[in-house]
């Protein structure tokens, strides 16, 4: 008995120094409402030296309107031309000057192989202006890939807005006839962006040139128009909106069991610089308004999320470039939560 | 009379402090009867159960033992961090006679091995699970005392005291805002202070049949202020403690106070009824408790803030740097808290008697419905339904003289509880956090040493 109370006492002494501990720690992982502030990438984690935040970037081309979809960016691609006429000197800082290049079309990049997180390699074509509507020229891309793996190409020609499909994302796309959206009188009908909703139909937003509309589908090809409305403040005193234009759409399916449409998209100021906002909608129509930009920079465009899961989301824009002399656009990628980040290891992003 | 007049000691100091006892209990006999011990607690952690059990064994019984937690908290299955709690718990129960009255002093300490206290001012959005981040990391410490006026009823008190925090932080030097990290030349200051606080906690025992025991407890309610001032700079920007922004070789006059209060930790009022029963005399015990926490007080942790700024650009400066006119400040938040009252059950096996061991066998479950709403606006104040399942052993040794003029027990317990996952949607659909949905479990653990001397 003497031997199990000396026992007792040790284990007693040893836990009376159990009193030494570790400093503790914040807690973490914390859920995001995809709010931001979104911060570009580095360098470091894009895998691409320069600018921070660059996604993919090329010599005498300006790329424009770039969205995510599995493991490829689809863009805007125009060539400059060989002899590129100058801008006048009273043409707006920022702006692509159209006569210095040519025709846009659309390539597909696939993401970086070997290290690089979120950035892309130089792609190709996959579609080019062939019908009349299309006023020679293809643009502003949306792609959504089915369940069953095909995709659908939503695109922007001068006439409307166009559906090309492949059996894959990585596939040759085909175009259906016509435009599927044509713009309204005195309208334009450029960057598409669809989801699925929570109704399981498809949901196409879309710039219309004073605004966005929407429309719905069952079958991804017949659009009806819908309602689209916005409420919330714009905190953002010391300019003014002067529209809302270029959405980006993303469908959440929040761990609580909700679906929700978030769309990013530009607010064009008064004094011309862009602002993106978050506007996040339960029926498709009605949105409630993040009050603040979710970005810093104050010429961004184009705005696309790309959804790494429920907390993280990698938003590609696209911020003014210079090439070749020229004014051009490059893209970019960010992140929120800001404090996200990354390894350039490709194999998860 | 006289026999109650020692209840004016009542009125003395003693000291209370926070209550991680309240989530995780304390003493492995009583954690392993899920804290349904009020009506006849009598060892050491009768300090926290109900002082009245102070009295109650007449032996001086010392105690000290080892508690670990470990929290295995998610929000949308994403481990919440949650710091796990260990540490040493010591109590003391010292009994007196004059004649034929009895009475007693306690003492009980929970000491986390990590810290004494821990004060957090989180962002005013920051999800936080509310009790088992902040609220455990804290010291109890209490003294009580107690009577017994006639042979069936016992009663005993302490008023608590426990610390809040006022910090004050200071900056002072140049800044020069081109090249901050070469150029600048700052240092700071950092004071706190530990205030104390006070609160009752009294409780009364009955046992009108050798068998048949009830009790009651009242604890006080507390509120851990949390108040931090920051300053960079003054009015007066030539003063010792003036802070100097500069750009370049320009001087830029300007200070920045920040103030911030807020709850770092609360306690409501507290009652705890308790019954207990032996159905089989010395082999069996069966004990329930239901405590009621007025938990629609709370005091939210989101609390008041707010900035003073004052820069003065200089003209050739004007344009480049840009100064809000005003920083709203932050306004205290309700949390809209609901009362709770927590079920406990006990049972008290006793397998195994002779004169030199006594082996007991235990269980208990308590449930804790969770007091904080579905988080659907502004704030994340997190916390689940809890259930959780207790099991623990004691081993008495008899025996011992000389070595021990009494006993010695060792009890051990292990304890699980499960969060059930509750969803949290947003009203707000572009809310900075968004839905999410909060789960977890807790895994828990002790062993108490308590020598019982006769």
């Amino acid at each position: 008995m003497k031997r199990a109370l000396q026992v007792a006492g040790l284990a007693g002494l040893c836990l009376s120094c159990s009193a030494i501990g570790d400093p503790g720690g914040m807690p973490d992982g914390l859920p995001h409402g995809g709010t931001g502030l979104f911060r570009l990438l580095d360098s470091e984690e894009s895998g691409i030296a320069g600018l921070p935040g660059r996604a993919l970037a090329l010599r005498n081309v300006a790329l424009e309107s770039a969205m995510r979809a599995d493991d490829f960016l689809f863009h805007t691609h125009q060539p400059l031309v060989d002899e590129p006429p100058t801008p006048p000197d009273d043409f707006p800082a920022n702006e692509v000057f159209q006569d210095a290049f040519g025709e846009r079309s659309i390539y597909r990049a696939a993401r970086f192989t070997e290290g690089g997180t979120g950035a892309f390699a130089p792609g190709t074509q996959v579609l080019s202006a062939s019908e009349a509507w299309e006023g020679g020229e293809v643009f502003d891309p949306w792609v959504l890939i089915d369940e069953d793996g095909a995709a659908r190409l939503y695109y922007a020609g001068a006439g409307g807005i166009g559906l090309a499909t492949a059996s894959s994302v990585d596939g040759s796309f085909s175009k259906q006839s016509g435009p599927i959206i044509t713009p309204e009188a005195m309208g334009v009908a450029r960057r598409p962006t669809v989801v699925i909703g929570p109704d399981d139909a498809y949901w196409m937003y879309y710039d219309t040139g004073d605004g966005i509309a929407v429309a719905r589908s069952e079958d991804g090809a017949s659009f009806s128009p819908m309602s689209f409305s916005v409420s919330g403040l714009d905190e953002t005193d010391d300019t003014f909106e002067v529209r809302l234009a270029n959405p980006g759409a993303a469908r959440v399916d929040t761990a609580a069991e909700r679906t929700l449409i978030r769309l990013y998209v530009e607010s064009v100021r008064d004094d011309g610089s862009r602002l993106i906002y978050l506007l996040a909608s339960e029926d498709g129509e009605t949105f409630d308004r993040f009050p603040r930009p979710v970005m810093d920079q104050t010429d961004v465009r184009h705005p696309a999320p790309y959804i790494v899961d429920e907390r993280v989301t990698f938003l590609y824009t696209n911020f003014p470039f210079t090439s070749g002399g020229f004014q051009t656009r490059a893209v970019t990628v960010a992140v929120a939560p800001a404090g996200e980040r990354f390894d350039p290891d490709p194999e998860t992003m | 009379m006289r026999r109650l007049l020692p209840l004016l000691v009542l009125l003395a100091p003693a000291s209370v402090s926070a209550q991680a006892m309240d989530t995780y209990g304390m003493g492995s006999r009583s954690t392993s009867l899920a804290g349904a011990v009020t009506a006849d607690v009598e060892d050491f952690s009768a300090n926290y159960y109900n002082p009245a059990g102070i009295v109650r064994s007449g032996e001086i019984r010392v105690a000290a033992g080892w508690f670990g937690v470990y929290h295995d908290l998610y929000l949308n299955d994403v481990d919440s961090n949650v710091d796990p709690l260990h540490g040493v718990i010591v109590g003391l129960n010292v009994p007196g006679q004059i004649d034929d009255f009895r009475f007693g002093f306690g003492l009980g300490v929970h000491l986390n091995d990590q810290r004494i206290s821990r004060s957090r001012s989180l962002p005013r959005q920051r999800p936080r699970w509310e009790f088992y981040d902040n609220r455990p990391q804290r010291t109890y410490l209490a003294t009580h005392f107690a009577i017994q006026p006639w042979d069936w009823i016992r009663i005993g008190g302490g008023i608590g005291f426990l610390s809040f925090t006022a910090n004050t932080l200071a900056i002072r030097g140049t800044l020069d805002i081109t090249n901050p990290e070469r150029s600048s030349r700052l240092e700071h200051s950092l004071e706190g202070e530990l205030i104390t606080i006070r609160f009752p906690q009294v409780g009364i025992q009955v046992q009108p049949l050798p068998w048949l025991n009830f009790g009651a407890v009242y604890r006080g309610e507390y509120a851990l202020s949390n108040d931090l001032a920051a300053m960079v700079g003054s009015r007066d920007p030539s003063g010792d403690d003036g802070v100097v922004i500069t750009a370049g070789d320009i001087t830029i006059p300007g200070y920045l106070n920040l103030i911030t209060a807020s709850t770092n930790s609360y306690s409501p009022h507290q009652f705890s009824f308790g019954a207990s029963v032996e159905p089989i005399e010395d082999q069996l015990r069966i004990s329930f408790d239901l405590t009621w926490l007025l938990w629609h007080l709370y005091q939210s942790p989101i609390g008041l803030s707010d900035v003073e700024l004052d820069i003065t650009v200089p003209p050739e400066l004007a344009g480049m740097i840009m100064v809000p006119d005003s920083i709203t400040p932050g306004e205290p938040m309700e949390a809209f808290f609901n009362d709770r009252v927590v079920p406990r059950v006990g049972v008290e096996w006793t397998p195994y008697r002779d004169p030199d061991l006594r082996v007991d066998l235990r269980a208990g479950y308590l449930y804790e419905n969770s007091p904080a709403p579905e988080q659907r606006g502004y704030s994340n104040l997190v916390d689940n339904d809890r259930h959780t399942w207790n099991l623990g052993a004691g081993f008495e040794l008899f025996g011992l003289r000389p070595l021990l003029p009494g006993s010695l027990a060792i009890d051990v317990h292990v304890a699980y509880s499960f969060l059930p996952a509750r969803a949290h949607r947003k009203v707000l659909l572009v809310d900075a956090v968004g839905d999410y949905v909060s789960r977890g479990h807790i895994f828990a653990g002790g062993v108490t040493l308590e020598a019982r001397f006769e």
